[in-house]
């Protein structure tokens, strides 16, 4: 992309001129990458950071819940569901409120689900990465792929009984959820209201730092020093069974999407096939053990399992039609 | 002077923590007048639900939501708190 190739020159600069790596080498591709990597990355995050505070200040999961909960939709408020998700940045610490917040202003189960799965598979930051590393077709894939999922699995998981795998505290607790309520005071439109997005922006892209330097380092040493054919000839590339092992790969590596996909990046480049790649990256960023330990406190363990197995199959058979698609 | 009620509500996780942490260093700016309570867990758990609320954690002065989510911004917190008295 033409806008970052100042970029491009700096990183050459400081990679060819600065440390003086000899051109060509392997050390030289690496320390390349990651230059360039992660000034883009890190130019991007601070980018769309301020962007999602705008959006979280305007669009909360409160309005959100009482929108879904105001009009009778006919199967359209899983499309929703699960599109909010995507859009919606949420911390799994708050995974147990929205679930309780939802039930409770009689949302279906299977549309919580929908914005559950999809909230952690899609989001602002990973779309803006996608578009800059892999381009627009891609990411339309990805986006379209990562709703789908959330709503056919909203489909199949809400057709659970509720009072049989949700715990009794939870439900109760449910019935006392105040909904539709004006809770949050809005100040008019203001300097401030700018400079308060700014830092919290600012902060955001600060605490990814870390996993952006990971990543595009992990990144940079699977580009430099991997072999650009080396997983066409030790993966057989096309096999069948590469999707389902890098899912399965991928489940205990809980990560953020912002340090996956750098990752991605690089195993695409030495050879991995594309739909393997994203089905990596999906798993990394949509099984997590950890949000897995939290819902356990307020679902049955055998509806755990169906929603991991639901979304990890689904992942699975994207990460084939992608393969299939850009072969 | 009257007193500030301020509730740090969570579910128990490390930001409400640290949110708590900075509220208490506020409150102990302002004075006396500023009274800290945190709740966590299933107490917390039901304080979100009253207030109508999905995210934890969140600030609440005298029973108004003054912030949801998290800032480590000490500045901030004490202008919230201030503005919501």
């Amino acid at each position: 992309m033409s806008i970052f190739s100042p970029l491009q020159s700096l990183a050459d600069w400081l990679t060819y001129n600065v440390f003086s790596i000899q051109p060509g080498s392997k050390l030289a591709d690496s320390v390349n990458f990651f230059i360039y990597d992660g000034l883009k990355i890190l130019l991007l995050l601070l980018v769309i950071n301020y962007t999602m505070a705008v959006i979280r200040y305007y669009l909360p999961l409160e309005k959100i819940r009482d929108f879904l909960h105001s009009h009778k939709w006919y199967g359209l408020d899983y499309l929703l569901g699960s599109s909010f998700g995507a859009i919606t940045p949420f911390c799994s610490c708050s995974s147990i409120p929205l679930f309780v917040g939802f039930l409770g202003a009689g949302i279906p189960i299977g549309v919580t689900f929908a914005f559950l799965i999809t909230s952690p598979l899609i989001n602002e930051a990973a779309i803006v990465l996608f578009i800059g590393l892999f381009g627009l077709k891609i990411t339309m894939f990805y986006v379209v792929a990562g709703v789908l999922i959330g709503v056919i699995g909203g489909l199949i998981l809400g057709r659970v009984n509720v009072k049989k795998h949700i715990s009794s505290d939870i439900l109760e607790m449910s019935k006392s959820a105040k909904f539709n309520g004006q809770v949050f005071q809005k100040t008019a439109f203001s300097r401030d209201l700018l400079s308060t997005w700014w830092s919290e922006g600012l902060t955001l892209t600060k605490k990814l730092i870390p996993y952006v330097l990971i990543g595009v380092g992990l990144g940079a040493a699977i580009h430099g020093f991997v072999p650009q054919d080396f997983f066409e000839h030790t993966l057989n590339s096309g096999a069948w069974w590469t999707v389902p092992l890098a899912v399965i790969v991928a489940v205990p590596l809980y990560s953020n999407a912002v340090a996956v996909i750098p990752i991605m990046q690089a195993l695409v480049s030495v050879g991995v096939p594309m739909g393997t790649a994203l089905a990596f990256m999906m798993a990394t960023v949509g099984l997590s053990l950890p949000e897995a330990l939290i819902l356990k406190k307020v679902m049955s363990i055998k509806l755990l399992a169906m929603y991991f197995g639901v979304v990890t199959i689904g992942i699975i058979i994207i990460g084939y039609a992608l393969n299939i698609i850009f072969q | 002077m009257k007193t500030i009620q301020i509730e740090v509500v969570g579910t128990g996780c490390a930001t409400c923590q640290q949110l708590h942490e900075i509220t208490k260093s506020v409150a102990a700016e302002i004075g006396p007048e500023a009274n800290v309570t945190y709740l966590s867990n299933q107490d917390g758990m039901k304080r979100l639900m009253e207030l109508g609320l999905m995210q934890s954690p969140a600030l609440v002065v005298n029973g108004k939501v003054a912030m949801v989510g998290y800032s480590p911004s000490t500045q901030k917190i004490k202008a919230l708190i201030l503005e919501n008295v």
